[in-house]
């Protein structure tokens, strides 16, 4: 069996996790406004419209998964529990509700907005899910970096 | 984790000459955790608690009580 990787090796990989977590934050978040600045039409079905779409499913639900099971997967058993201790564990369970409620939130404000005017049901998915995972993701950034500062 | 707790971790650990990442290593965490336990962020489970108390041969009680 490997031996365990020192404090320092476990050190850089969780600042590493940190980092690519608000990277993605950001880039996910606003890849998605830019969505919505460009004028689009959510009906179309155009085969340009279908592979944006996948790729953002696949995006999606690839830092959902990041966000559910602490990432770092193609690490050995051993480091990923390290890597995900306790206080990380609270953390991502921290940024899965705060995700939640957002999501919740902005569901609500696209349910009274379809009131007044029409809202795609595809913009409507869109919208929660990048606000929801977008600030679960946001969230489990700022509190590993406050927990990681000396 | 609201609750407080006083803790004795960064006296019983300096005590021993160790930075927060040779303790940290001894019970398997992140240096982060032990950081944010010392601090009084983040309260420990009663498992941490009682391998940080192992690890550095002491009691729970003599680490952690309550205000």
């Amino acid at each position: 069996m490997p031996s365990l990787p020192t404090a320092a090796e476990i050190e850089r990989l969780q600042r590493r996790r940190t980092r690519l977590t608000t990277m993605q934050a950001i880039l996910f978040v606003f890849w998605q406004v830019n969505f919505f600045i460009i004028p689009h039409d959510f009906g179309a079905d155009r085969a340009v419209d279908r592979v944006k779409l996948v790729a953002y499913f696949i995006w999606a639900a690839l830092l959902l998964v990041f966000i559910v099971t602490g990432g770092n997967w193609w690490q050995p058993r051993e480091v990923r529990a390290i890597l995900n201790d306790e206080t990380t564990t609270l953390h991502r369970h921290r940024a899965m509700g705060t995700g939640f409620l957002v999501g919740m939130i902005i569901a609500l404000g696209c349910e009274a907005a379809s009131l007044f005017m029409a809202v795609p049901e595809r913009a409507a998915v869109h919208i929660v899910m990048t606000a929801g995972i977008g600030s679960a993701l946001f969230v489990f950034a700022a509190l590993e970096r406050r927990a990681q500062a000396a | 984790m609201s609750d407080a707790l006083k803790n004795n971790l960064r006296e019983a650990r300096t005590l021993r000459g160790w930075t927060q990442a040779d303790l940290a290593e001894r019970v398997s965490v992140t240096r982060k955790t032990i950081n944010t336990v010392e601090n009084g962020v983040f309260v420990p489970s009663t498992v941490l608690a009682l391998k940080l108390a192992r690890a550095l041969e002491t009691t729970v009680e003599a680490l952690f009580e309550l205000p």
